[in-house]
């Protein structure tokens, strides 16, 4: 579950405002509406145009024909406690109700594991719509089941603008090997919003990968530059001798507790290691990963890291931050600012990246939803679905009520468009920041929007292209992250390769702290090998060769060179 | 049985009918309810997936059996679960018996409710929290050792979550803590039992209070003693996952990892259902070896049994 | 059971008895009571203060928002009533076969009580899992009704065998004197049984309250209708949910605008609260149950 959050809000703070205006193009019935670049301006206008002839005219959305006839859909959603389980108890969810007619009643698990679905899906009473993590190996479960229904058709039949409405590239990646969609990831780029990224250079998430420091004990050492892992190394030798009753070097939020974590990326290792015949292995594979744990453990035969960052739960290791026991650890940008206990007048603050850094990131999306085969209520799912990916959807979901003036959390007005951008009201982010959520579940907002695909007019909730630190962590690491899509890898659900990967796995997680805590340099390397030859006879091999497989698929596929 | 009351003449069949109604409808609820599933217990010789009829799977024999039979780590993690079993029923066995005895030969009655009732408190717990706050105090920056260092018992901080040869004493005491008290209330009800005439005769006798002990309130509650040492031989080859996961580790894992935990990993984590219920399978059929063997056991040593 | 009233003088083994048994005592009370009175604490202070802190002894920036939390849950009000019918309904039911399933295997009389005691002894090792008890539920239409909460765990075999261990103790003789009065079977197991047993049915009933109680497994796999939902379902929904959000949170707070807040309620401060709001009531129920075991009833009925 914390990992597809943090996908989530990275993806929350990096995506913008393109398709916004490809909803706006979608009041006309052509296929131009993706063409995003030209038509920004325009959408404004269009928008409020639309806004005053909606109620009487409509738009021919199949939501809004069906709109009078009240159903309530069942949906599976895979957290906990969150707004889909109250449904009709916060102002969005009525908004929608009043204007689609549909309401939800949720089927959750109580702990964040799938075995309620499991069991969903063995006695064969799926609810209308399921919502789940992408990579859910589930999924492989309900289309073997012939449990999903084919998304394509359902559009055809239902709401043949919900084939518009969503980007090409979402289908593409969506369509299994028999050709059709079961199921529909959210948070699927499209070419054109790759390019808005990069072109305004807002790659960076809260959650992208640091190095953060005490500035206090930094600024003792007279804040040398630091490139590398060596300069690293000794700066965090300095400091520790400075103060050597707090934390040299730390892994936040068990960041190693069952692997090397974010390392790699300060090492430039990528998830996969790809040879020059191509085949595909897992990361350890990769010559520098020894040189990583041979430098891991000398800083841990120095002292700077200690045991407390293999063992330390997220509740320890958070309270340790806090604390402000470590000098440096690493996690995400989104740490910036915390003040530690000790010192009111110093806070944590990203390092630059070193020389090596590299992150390799996947367009693989972030949440799917499917169809049940047996509902009997499809075309209102597809009406939620149209609804969604829809201009009006993404704004009552994501930003409620639009006005000239902030009202109040619950009724809005809770934004304007500026520049045919949506904008909160100063005063509502206000709010919103000082009790995020104490005003998410006042007002609703945000709650709902899994299925949106295009997932853009919601986007800039949690983002401010603005931001001094968001600015700054662009310009450092903007251009050290990769894309390479033909690493999206499918396990099915079990089979004998994820036995395997689990086992490699554990035998990570097992010799992550053997080869750090070792006896000498020699051991890691006699450690490491160990760690190779165990992986082989765990069944390496099968799961290579899924890798490679899947990854010259993708290349095919995605036309990936 | 329905052969055998049959052959009875009428007035047997009559003197049985009372006892045999006041068994069936709880025969009833377990043919019902426990032993209905467990038709699902064939899923440890296929292949299952979910949603497809159990029927329907393709049978695949011992393969499950022999995988995790031929996996080292599964013996690692059975060594283990046996090890801390043992220790669970040597160690912790005694415990609650030698509470509830001390209860009772306390003075004070009031104090005696007192301690009789917060002595239970842990078992509401969550395990949870239960771990959260061991691991903060025994942390190598924790009140423990702080006030170790503090007071120069020691020079550095013991390191008791990440030193594997610790793992076991520590989970022991957790657990005990946990579960002495509850597992006394049962010995307290047994001692409630015993007759008050007992002690006056003994006493009339110039019976000490130990020889009391370990004459009559011993003896009298053995019955109840034997029978949940019996249920405890059952739980041999189990473990406690919460304890393993909470308290585990990569350092200590060598000594903490359990069957259970084998079982979350390989099995349940990764849906394969056959798997885990293949293990599960493989455990109970010690469990329910080990009891038959200490029941015939008991039976003929003591004349206590469960059956 | 012993009687303290007595006047003897009190012998050397007399005090180094009493002194054992109340260095004993004191121990376990100390330890005992003192991760309650952490958690006490803990969900009166900030969470993000205790945090930063570690706290032992003294609550940190001590504040209500922890329970308000708790309390502000929708579900709450409605999941304790059926806590406590589910609770009730269960105990009395699951006490009462419990007891009659129990007495039936321990006469002599019974045929086939070696089978039924196996039959019984099996369960306890083997059980068909989840999916299969699902689907067992599924087809009796229990799922999604009141009746999956008391019904498959009515029959609890660990109880019957401590049920078993001691009506076995209880003389022979009351019960042919009983019969030979003319006494039907079941008058006996409801006139002489069931009062004998009182020790061991307070101590069955507060396993199986108590289970009944904490047990959230139940209502999280086989109900979705949420107002059926019970206590701890509703409060681990509600830590999971917090723990969520916690982890949304730390990112959301400084991305845009740069704010750091050291204040404000944590998951680990919320479960404190929740597990005290959920087990202050059944931990109440012990004292009244108390005098069960320590006043001897088996005398009592002897003598009678």
């Amino acid at each position: 579950m914390k990992k597809s959050r943090l996908l989530s809000l990275l993806l929350a703070a990096v995506m913008a405002s393109l398709s916004l205006s490809a909803c706006g193009g979608d009041t006309g019935d052509n296929t131009e509406s993706s063409d995003a670049a030209s038509s920004t301006e325009s959408s404004a206008a269009e928008e409020t145009s639309s806004e005053e002839t909606q109620t009487t005219t409509g738009n021919g959305y199949a939501w809004e024909e069906d709109k009078d006839t009240p159903v309530t859909l069942s949906v599976y959603y895979p957290t906990p406690g969150s707004a889909w389980e109250k449904w009709g108890e916060d102002p969005t969810s009525k908004r929608i109700t009043e204007m689609t007619g549909i309401s939800f009643t949720a089927i959750a698990p109580v702990t964040a594991d799938d075995q309620k679905l499991s069991l969903l899906i063995a006695s064969d009473e799926l609810p209308d719509l399921i919502i789940g993590h992408y990579s859910l190996a589930a999924w492989g479960d309900m289309i073997n089941n012939q449990q999903l229904a084919d998304m394509e058709a359902l559009a055809d039949q239902y709401a043949p603008k919900v084939k518009e409405l969503i980007s090409e590239t979402a289908w593409e990646y969506a369509r299994r090997e028999d050709g059709h969609v079961y199921n529909m990831t959210s948070w699927v780029r499209s070419p054109e919003e790759q390019q808005w990224v990069v072109d305004n250079n807002v790659l960076i998430g809260t959650n992208q990968t640091v190095i953060q420091i005490r500035q206090d004990y930094y600024e003792e050492i007279g804040s040398p530059e630091i490139t590398n892992a060596e300069e690293f190394m000794a700066a965090c030798e300095q400091m520790y001798q400075n103060h050597p009753d707090h934390i040299a070097f730390y892994g936040g939020d068990s960041a190693f507790l069952s692997g090397p974590g974010p390392m790699t990326t300060h090492f430039g290792i990528s998830s996969y290691y790809e040879d020059a015949d191509g085949n595909v292995y897992p990361n350890y594979r990769d010559p520098k990963y020894l040189d990583m744990y041979k430098w891991m453990y000398q800083m841990a035969s120095k002292g700077l890291l200690t045991k407390e960052s293999f063992v330390d739960d997220s509740s320890v290791s958070t309270g340790k931050t806090k604390q402000g026991l470590p000098i440096t650890y690493t996690w995400t940008v989104g740490e910036t600012g915390k003040i530690p206990a000790d010192n009111p007048d110093t806070s944590y603050y990203p390092l630059k990246p070193w020389d090596t850094y590299q992150q390799v990131r996947t367009n693989a999306g972030y949440m799917a939803f499917g169809v049940s085969a047996n509902s009997s209520n499809q075309e209102r799912v597809m009406d939620w679905i149209e609804f969604l990916n829809t201009e009006e959807g993404a704004e009552v979901t994501c930003w409620g009520i639009e006005g000239d003036a902030y009202g109040d959390v619950e009724n809005g007005p809770h934004f304007h468009y500026v520049d045919g951008q949506p904008k909160f009201f100063s005063e509502f982010l206000a709010t919103k920041i000082a009790d995020w959520d104490g005003t998410t579940r006042a007002s609703g907002l945000d709650c709902f929007r899994e299925c949106m695909v295009n997932d853009v007019m919601g986007d800039q909730v949690a983002w401010d292209p603005n931001d001094e630190l968001i600015g700054k962590m662009n310009e450092w690491y903007g251009d050290k992250v990769v894309y390479m899509d033909q690493y999206i890898f499918n396990i099915p659900s079990g089979s004998d390769e994820i036995v395997v990967k689990q086992k490699i796995d554990d035998l990570l997680k097992e010799y992550n702290v053997k080869m750090v805590f070792a006896s000498s340099e020699e051991e890691v390397e006699t450690l490491y090998n160990e760690f190779l030859t165990k992986c082989e006879e765990a069944g390496e091999e099968k799961l290579v060769a899924l890798y490679t497989e899947q990854c010259k698929e993708n290349k095919a596929r995605l036309g990936i060179q | 049985m329905k052969n055998q009351l049959r052959q009875n003449t009428w007035s047997k069949v009559k003197r049985q009918l009372p006892f045999q109604l006041m068994v069936w409808p709880g025969l009833i609820f377990l043919l019902i309810f426990a032993y209905g599933p467990m038709f699902g217990l064939i899923i440890a010789f296929q292949d299952y997936r979910i949603g497809v009829s159990f029927l329907e799977n393709p049978f695949v024999g011992l393969a499950h059996f022999k995988e995790f039979l031929s996996d080292s780590t599964f013996w690692m993690a059975f060594k283990n679960t046996v090890q801390l079993s043992l220790l669970k029923m040597f160690v912790i066995f005694p415990l609650p018996i030698i509470l509830a005895l001390a209860l009772n030969e306390l003075p004070g009655v009031k104090y005696k409710k007192i301690v009789q009732t917060c002595s239970y408190f842990p078992h509401f717990i969550s395990y949870v929290v239960v771990a959260t706050l061991w691991i903060n105090l025994l942390d190598t920056r924790g009140l423990v050792n702080n006030s170790l260092l503090a007071l120069n018992v020691i020079d550095a901080p013991i390191e008791f979550w990440t030193d594997p040869a610790k793992f076991k004493a520590l989970a022991t005491i957790v657990d005990a803590w946990k579960t002495v008290g509850w597992s006394a209330i049962i010995y307290f009800a047994a001692i409630t039992g015993v007759n008050a005439e007992l002690y006056e005769s003994a006493r009339i006798d110039g019976a000490g209070r130990f020889a009391q002990i370990w004459y009559i309130t011993l003896p009298s509650i053995m019955g109840t003693v034997i029978i949940m040492f019996l249920l405890s031989i059952g739980g041999l080859v189990s473990g406690n996952l919460d304890i393993s996961r909470l308290l585990g580790n990569a350092f200590n894992k060598e000594s903490s990892y359990i069957v259970e935990y084998y079982v979350l990993d390989m099995g349940l984590g990764t849906l394969r259902y056959s798997f885990a219920t293949a293990v599960g399978l493989f455990q109970s059929l010690i469990s329910v070896s080990l009891v038959i063997f200490a029941n015939i056991v008991s039976k003929k040593a003591s004349d206590v049994s469960m059956f | 059971m012993k009687k303290q009233g007595h006047k003897l003088r009190l012998t050397k083994e007399d005090h180094v008895v009493n002194m054992i048994a109340g260095v004993i005592a004191t121990v376990v009370l100390i330890v005992t009571v003192y991760p309650i009175y952490y958690s006490a604490i803990y969900s009166i202070s900030d969470g993000q203060a205790a945090q930063a802190t570690q706290i032992y002894f003294l609550p940190v920036s001590p504040t209500l928002e922890n329970y308000k939390i708790v309390f502000s849950d929708s579900m709450l009000f409605n999941s304790y009533i059926m806590n406590i019918l589910r609770t009730v309904t269960a105990t009395i039911t699951s006490v009462f076969l419990t007891v009659m399933t129990a007495y039936g295997i321990t006469r002599k009389e019974l045929r086939g009580r070696r089978v039924y005691s196996l039959l019984a002894v099996f369960t306890m090792y083997f059980s068909g899992g989840l999916i299969p008890t699902y689907l067992l539920l599924q087809s009796l239409n229990l799922l999604n009704t009141f009746w999956v909460y008391i019904l498959p765990g009515m029959l609890s075999v660990y109880n019957m065998m401590l049920c078993m261990a001691f009506i076995r103790d209880i003389p022979e003789t009351l019960i042919e004197s009983a019969r030979l009065d003319g006494a039907q079977e079941f008058t006996i197991l409801l006139r002489i049984i069931f009062p004998l047993s009182k020790p061991i049915i307070a101590t069955i009933a507060l396993f199986v309250g108590v289970g009944a109680w904490n047990d959230w497994y139940a209502s999280a796999y086989y109900i979705y209708d949420q107002a059926l939902m019970t206590l701890p379902t509703v409060l681990m929904r509600l830590v999971s949910a917090t723990d969520a959000q916690q982890k949304m949170n730390a990112l959301i707070q400084s991305s845009g605008v740069n704010v750091m807040n050291n204040q404000g309620p944590t998951p680990d401060a919320i479960r404190h609260a929740t597990m005290l709001v959920s087990i202050i009531p059944i931990m109440c129920v012990y004292p009244f149950l108390q005098k069960y075991f320590v006043k001897g009833v088996m005398v009592g009925a002897i003598k009678a």
